[in-house]
């Protein structure tokens, strides 16, 4: 949420090691990364490493054996990063929740490839969100059944783009 | 903009414009009306405007706006959500808007419509801010009684373990403050997060220190504005400038 970033750096097959940034996840920072995706994977991670070169990024923690998508904390950041010798892929978080009773890593990342489709993606999701919520609060949906829609209509609306978290029923396994 | 997707009547009958709205609403289309008319609002307050000339603007989404002559702000509204009806009574034409939750109902009586439209407007684009949540922060740190009188911020990036506060302070009565600090209108996300702050500060902090919550943003959906009574927390409109 808000401007929130979190980097995953793949240096070994395996092993994730986290970075977060306060405000890493503005749109001159997108900007500038998705400018460079294009190009070559050492062109991204230099512009990453330069957009935030007057930023904190803080070493979060280092996570091994899980997947991308369960290491997320989908409440707490906006941006996700993923830097591997292939390149800088950039996500935007969905939360499923509609309280703070759902977990902050129940949620799905959304791969974006510019600053518009950004835009797009987070006013299509907040409208439907926002329409979900009314449901919500007028017991025509449970909250489980409506966080259920929105990893639903991520996964099937944007199969190449969305990776759901794994603990996310029926996704676990 | 086809003529199926436009109506326009210009000095309509009263009969003309209770079709046009009862049409435009049933399709989902944006309405203006401009004529006399007397606006009357029962719900948290009370409250009568006689009549005069007024511009009324009915929304898709049930949002109502009352403008008159002078000033950027409706003289009286309704929120999104609100559902209208129209009707002819007493020789005017009457158009009734009414909430749910809160009880409000918002009463236009027209003795004379000039002008009616009826629009099926396409909007796609989002507005674009220039101010960033690094501005926003910037804005309070050097003026903290953006916040509220009293308020000192001790520390930005504060770390919990829900991750870092946008900026951490106290009031003037020595209470915790988290302030988390968006640079769009939000939704009930945000309120659960700066939520799941409190919460885990609560549990951070000695046992009798008040954690007070509160989101800085332009603006909150009705949703979200619901949501931070339920929750105790509290919101400040503030829009970024750089």
């Amino acid at each position: 949420m808000g401007e929130r970033a979190l980097a995953l750096v793949y240096d070994e097959p395996g092993v994730i090691e986290q970075y977060t940034a306060q405000w890493g996840g503005a749109d001159a920072v997108l900007t500038t990364v998705l400018n460079k995706t294009s190009e070559s994977a050492d062109a991204s991670l230099r512009a990453l490493q330069e957009s935030c070169s007057d930023m904190n990024w803080c070493y979060r923690q280092t996570v091994t054996g899980t997947a991308t998508q369960d290491t997320v904390d989908y409440l707490g950041f906006e941006i996700v990063y993923t830097v591997s010798p292939a390149g800088v892929s950039v996500y935007q978080t969905v939360w499923h929740g509609f309280s703070p009773a759902c977990p902050p890593g129940d949620g799905t990342l959304v791969r974006i490839d510019s600053l518009a489709e950004h835009h797009l993606f987070r006013r299509i999701l907040r409208q439907y969100k926002a329409l979900l919520h009314e449901l919500v609060a007028v017991d025509l949906l449970s909250e489980d059944r409506a966080a259920l829609l929105v990893a639903t209509f991520l996964t099937t609306g944007f199969p190449n783009r969305a990776i759901t978290a794994r603990k996310t029923p029926p996704f676990s396994r | 903009m086809s003529d199926e997707q436009r109506h326009v009547a210009v000095l309509p009958t009263h009969d003309e414009v209770k079709s046009l709205v009862e049409s435009g609403t049933e399709r989902g289309l944006l309405m203006t009306l401009f004529g006399r008319c007397r606006v009357e609002y029962d719900g948290r307050a009370a409250s009568t405007l006689g009549f005069g000339d007024r511009l009324v603007i009915l929304k898709p989404d049930g949002t109502v706006l009352v403008h008159t002559d002078e000033g950027h702000q409706p003289v009286n509204w309704q929120p999104p959500g609100c559902t209208h009806e129209i009707k002819k009574q007493d020789g005017l034409v009457v158009i009734e808007s009414h909430r749910e939750n809160p009880d409000e109902e918002l009463i236009v009586r027209f003795d004379q419509v000039t002008h009616a439209t009826a629009f099926e407007a396409t909007d796609t684009e989002e507005l674009q801010l220039h101010g960033t949540e690094a501005d926003l922060r910037d804005q309070i740190l050097e003026e903290p009684d953006l916040i509220e009188p009293g308020f000192e911020p001790l520390s930005t990036e504060r770390e919990t373990a829900a991750g870092a506060v946008d900026i951490y302070g106290t009031d003037s009565d020595e209470n915790a403050v988290v302030v988390e600090l968006k640079r769009r209108r939000v939704g009930p996300d945000a309120v659960s997060q700066l939520n799941r702050y409190v919460e885990t500060l609560e549990r951070e902090l000695h046992a009798e220190t008040t954690v007070r919550g509160i989101l800085v943003a332009p603006s909150v959906t009705d949703r979200a504005s619901e949501l931070l009574a339920e929750r105790n927390l509290e919101f400040v409109s503030l829009t970024p400038t750089n």
